[in-house]
């Protein structure tokens, strides 16, 4: 049957054939790199469970509040707050704030997060809406420069019955109290 | 004898001048090699290291111990060693030059991004032999390992087989077990870093023969197996040929791969995952029996010796083939 298809056209599709078998083992050559060079961005964790998918980087978690009989609010320390569903065992969906020396709060469906490198953000956790506060943090505005590393953490504290929020940062001494209205 | 001594006088300043070279050389080769030989004849272990090569001598004692003496715990294991360093090697070295064969056939012909696609071919060559076996030692790994998750998890290739009549467990290989499919397991990654060098050597080769030899075939009606069979097989022989000795030599003294894999030699690879460098680094380095373990370097050298010979042998065939 090949001999009656025209020289070139037969050519042609020989030549087709072996470039789709070339790319198949150029594929299966350069796979164990190719594994290698995604495992070498994982954590060590990841790679020894076997995960596939890149996880987030493991940060401690600094609150845990259950909003209703099916999800719980996790809070981690690089801002992020998670809506662990209790039942799925696993986050449903995340807000993630990329903060620093977090300290975080609840008061009824409002999460409040502090952070030494960005002031103090309120979300809502019904609607999602987000409002951002830049505390004038001690000598912020007057030092030439603010080190970030010397920034110890930051201290939240609720008065529901002022509805006020007392703040303050860790930044040489937790000098200035800042009282916010919530 | 005397046109020697003729020619050695007659070129004496030119010999004069190349004699430290040579002088060097060989101290530098020879002294380990009789170092070596000199080992094999001691008993030579932590209890006796201090004395070095002033240590027990034994005369053919190490040699009498590996052949010949069952218990002696350097022969445990040194026959499945044997074993799967013969077979490991034969298969590494016709496997990839097979493989290289077929891609430099593959490369050797003009198609668009073909310098993009011989530079990605080489990369497993410039990976590490020791990150090789690092590498492939997490592929492998039963439940984790990238292997097994592709095959089982995401392809099913249990219930693939199964429908094909193929009995296969459920459960996932272990595939560094130390079983029959550990031999596979250490030749494929050997296979994957060293067939680059080969396809390269082959590819070199293929662009040294003239495309009239295959035009004038094509003109007689040959068909490409034909071509391959009677043009360019023959006149790869002489790289065919120094593939060989190149393959047979690295292979038989593979280590860094098997060792890197299995827990950088913290365990024995099991039956078939033990190579003869391997075994003889862990009875010598682990086990501290210097002696015995130079014994069995010796006796692989001489091996290796007499396959070199051989080989020499059929070259110089290939040689005046060629030339006539």
């Amino acid at each position: 049957m090949m001999r009656n298809i025209p020289y070139h056209i037969r050519q042609k599709y020989i030549h087709h054939g072996i470039n789709v078998l070339m790319s198949i083992i150029l594929f299966f050559t350069l796979f164990p790199i190719g594994w290698m060079i995604y495992n070498s961005v994982m954590s060590n964790q990841d790679i020894s469970l076997g995960r596939i998918k890149i996880g987030r980087a493991p940060h401690h978690t600094i609150l845990t509040e259950k909003i209703n009989d099916q999800i719980m609010l996790v809070g981690t320390s690089d801002g992020a707050i998670n809506f662990y569903d209790l039942s799925q065992k696993k986050v449903i969906k995340r807000k993630n704030f990329k903060t620093f020396a977090t300290a975080m709060e609840t008061k009824g469906n409002t999460v409040y997060v502090s952070a030494g490198d960005k002031g103090l953000y309120k979300y809502d956790i019904n609607s999602g809406r987000t409002k951002h506060t830049m505390v004038p943090w001690p000598n912020y505005h007057v030092e030439d420069k603010w080190f970030v590393n010397k920034i110890a953490g930051t201290i939240m504290a609720l008065d529901e019955k002022e509805e006020k929020l007392w703040l303050t940062v860790g930044y040489n001494n937790y000098g200035t109290i800042f009282e916010i209205d919530t | 004898r005397g046109s020697i001594i003729a020619e050695a006088k007659k070129y004496k300043i030119a010999y004069a001048f190349i004699a430290p070279a040579t002088i060097g050389m060989m101290l530098l080769h020879l002294s380990p090699l009789v170092q070596g030989i000199y080992m094999s004849f001691l008993k030579l272990n932590q209890f006796t290291l201090f004395a070095y090569l002033k240590a027990p001598f034994v005369g053919l004692g190490n040699y009498q111990k590996i052949l010949f003496d069952p218990t002696s715990p350097m022969r445990i294991g040194l026959l499945d060693a044997a074993r799967n360093t013969f077979f490991y090697t034969i298969i590494v070295t016709l496997g990839g030059m097979a493989l290289g064969m077929i891609v430099a056939m593959m490369l050797n012909r003009q198609f668009k991004g073909r310098a993009i696609v011989r530079t990605l071919f080489i990369f497993p060559w410039i990976v590490p032999q020791f990150v090789v076996g690092l590498l492939w030692g997490f592929m492998w790994q039963q439940n984790n390992g990238i292997i097994n998750v592709i095959l089982y998890d995401w392809l099913k290739i249990n219930h693939i087989l199964q429908f094909f009549g193929i009995a296969v467990d459920a459960a996932k290989p272990f595939w560094l077990s130390g079983d029959p499919k550990t031999l596979f397991a250490i030749i494929l990654p050997t296979i994957w870093r060293g067939w680059p060098f080969t396809m390269l050597m082959l590819l070199a080769g293929l662009q040294g023969i003239s495309q009239d030899y295959y035009e004038a075939a094509d003109i007689d009606g040959a068909n490409g197996w034909q071509k391959f069979w009677l043009i360019t097989f023959p006149l790869l022989k002489p790289v065919w040929a120094i593939l060989m000795l190149f393959g047979l030599i690295f292979n038989v003294y593979s280590f860094n791969i098997v060792y890197m894999m299995f827990g950088s030699g913290a365990g024995y690879p099991g039956k078939w995952g033990d190579l003869m460098m391997v075994n003889i680094f862990r009875n010598a380095f682990q086990r501290y029996d210097f002696g015995t373990g130079a014994a069995v370097s010796v006796m692989l050298m001489t091996i290796m010796i007499s396959i070199v010979m051989l080989w020499y042998r059929s070259y110089k065939n290939v040689e005046s083939d060629r030339s006539s």
